[in-house]
């Protein structure tokens, strides 16, 4: 019998990969050249980086719609807030602050994760708002008023810039690292094949809730350090912005306009959210409007996003999670 | 109670002495008053090709999910081998090693041919990657869809979506096969691949359940036919035997015999 296997990365894509890596280390070496107004921006660039490519993972790989991720973004932050206000210093907090939601986000998955697609968006939403609700009673929260993260100040400007941006930088670099590696694997098919039917894959023998499950804290934890490390910038918390719906808002945005389910996708829209945030947020309020007429015109006419319409145009989607059979030995 | 226990096989098959291998002792499903399955009992032996024949709406469909384990039956068990399985889910089910393909097909249409089954070879096969590759491209081979294998599913048509059922289904390596009509809307040529597919499967030693309504076809491959109407088993037995019985030419065939 002749030995069939999955195709390794074409050629096309490893030097996609390439590219991007040597991307990655020019934007490591940044903080010895830029300006400390462009690693500010950047390090904004990278959390929305990273939350797009969470956010796509849960949503266009495993048909996880959720609209209440700013539960793990806000929970996060306030994890850090209570871990630095009881000594422990400031950088490691915001990743240990991060990495703390899974306590949360582990019991919550077994309840959400049952419900249907509709319900689990509109039950994450009611459970950042409980969870922000909860967030306030501390009183050193203060409700609405919240807490900064004082000890953040009292480090060097540019050593606390630079660490923020290089922090931020790695977490989007680890997020769209794992994501490409599970995506790849047997997780990125089965994951595929639950957002497609859920019951054929079970009926397959998809163990459908531990592969939701995986990709559901892999998000949580993903968004929250991107959230801490947002915060680690504003240094003020205060929970309606932290838990604000407007994130969930950013992450729609920028995946749907990307290529909802592409693995480059989040990347272009997190390009395009920052792009316009630039060029539009001078005119304050109307660099939301610019956001919605962008949002609306891909909606009618380019529905796969970016990514769909640079399938169209070469054939082939760049960095495609298909798995290709081929005979062993052919290309 | 309809059954009618006296339509035991007259002639004896080879697989008559082998002990049941999935096994349903009075299920029961019911859907608000209605009673989809109402004391369902089903066995079939190792080796076996068995038929299920019915009028629409006479519970065989959800026969299969009580056996697959798609939703909980109200009462009732099912036996495979020597365990119930009354409570697992669908997924073990399928590891254990039984298989079920959809009448109406449910692929996943935003995954390649190959990619569909490579879940199933993976998943349900228990294989690593490279197994995996390597059973999905011989099942593909087998049910005639290796031209198709790199294909997006969404871009394939009905009949290859019913093979593609059935690819996956095998995908994952199973003892019991449950095939829901696969058979509708084949050409004579493409029926004559399906038998001789489904004749393969059999001298390979896969227990084999047929819902068809392709009498002809399932004739050639059965050994023991069940007719089902309104959530019960109206009889079972030698194919041509039931195919005579008067109450199932009446729910059936819609005609009294002559």
């Amino acid at each position: 019998m002749t030995r069939h296997a999955i195709a390794g990365i074409p050629r096309v894509d490893r030097q996609l990969i390439a590219a991007l890596l040597a991307l990655f280390l020019g934007l490591a070496a940044l903080p010895f050249f830029g300006s400390a107004l462009i690693v500010d921006k950047l390090t904004l660039l990278t959390v929305y980086v990273t939350l797009a490519v969470m956010w796509n993972l849960l949503a266009g790989f495993a048909g996880l719609v959720s609209v209440g991720h700013q539960a793990f973004i806000g929970l996060g932050g306030y994890f850090a807030l209570r871990l630095v206000e009881s000594g422990v210093s400031p950088f490691p907090a915001l990743l240990v602050g991060g990495a703390l939601v899974l306590l949360a986000a582990w019991p919550l998955s077994w309840l959400v994760l049952r419900l249907r697609a509709a319900e689990f968006a509109v039950a994450m939403w009611v459970l950042a708002e409980a969870i922000r609700s909860m967030v306030m009673f501390d009183p050193l929260i203060q409700g609405e008023t919240g807490r900064s993260l004082v000890a953040l100040n009292a480090i060097d400007p540019d050593l606390r810039r630079n660490t923020l941006y290089l922090m931020g930088l790695a977490t989007a670099g680890a997020a769209m690292a794992l994501s490409y590696a599970l995506l790849r694997g047997r997780l990125g098919a089965e994951a595929r094949a639950i957002r497609d039917d859920a019951e054929a894959a079970a009926s397959l023998g998809v163990s459908t809730m531990r592969v939701k499950r995986i990709i559901f804290l892999i998000s949580a934890l993903g968004c929250a350090i991107a959230g801490t490390i947002w915060l680690g910038s504003a240094i003020t918390y205060q929970p309606r912005t932290a838990f604000g719906i407007n994130w969930s808002v950013f992450m729609l945005f920028m995946v749907l306009v990307g290529g909802l389910g592409s693995y480059l996708g989040p990347l272009l829209g997190a390009l395009l959210l920052f792009a316009l945030q630039e060029i539009f947020g001078d005119f304050g309020a109307w660099y939301l409007a610019g956001v919605g007429v962008v949002a609306i015109l891909f909606a009618l006419y380019a529905p796969r996003g970016i990514m769909g319409l640079i399938a169209d145009r070469t054939g082939r989607e760049p960095l495609s999670m298909q798995a290709r059979l081929t005979r062993q030995g052919e290309a | 109670m309809m059954h009618d226990k006296g339509m035991t096989p007259s002639s004896q098959t080879r697989a008559d002495c082998a002990p049941a291998v999935l096994e349903a002792t009075g299920l029961v499903k019911r859907y608000g008053s209605l009673r989809a399955l109402d004391g369902v009992s089903f066995r079939v032996r190792r080796g076996e090709a068995v038929g299920i024949i019915g009028p629409n709406g006479a519970g065989k469909t959800t026969l299969f999910g009580a056996l697959a384990g798609s939703f909980p039956v109200s009462t009732g068990d099912v036996r495979f081998g020597d365990r119930t399985i009354t409570h697992e889910s669908a997924e073990a089910r399928s590891r254990l090693g039984i298989a079920r393909t959809y009448q109406v097909p449910r692929p996943f249409l935003g995954l390649t041919v190959f990619e569909n089954v490579l879940v199933a070879a993976q998943a349900g096969g228990r294989n690593g990657r490279d197994g995996a590759a390597d059973l999905a491209a011989s099942v593909l081979g087998r049910t005639g869809l290796a031209g198709l294998a790199n294909t997006p599913t969404a871009a394939i048509g009905l009949l290859d979506r019913k093979r593609l059922e059935v690819a996956r289904a095998l995908g994952t390596k199973p003892q019991v096969i449950l095939l829901d009509e696969i058979g509708g809307g084949l050409t004579e040529g493409e029926l004559h691949e399906l038998i001789a597919l489904i004749d393969g499967l059999k001298a390979e030693g896969m227990t084999i359940v047929w819902i068809e309504h392709i009498l002809h076809a399932l004739l050639k491959v059965i050994d023991r036919l069940v007719c089902m109407a309104e959530g019960q088993v109206l009889a079972e037995g030698d194919p041509r035997e039931v195919m005579e019985n008067a109450k199932v030419r009446r729910a059936y065939l819609g005609s009294d015999p002559e």
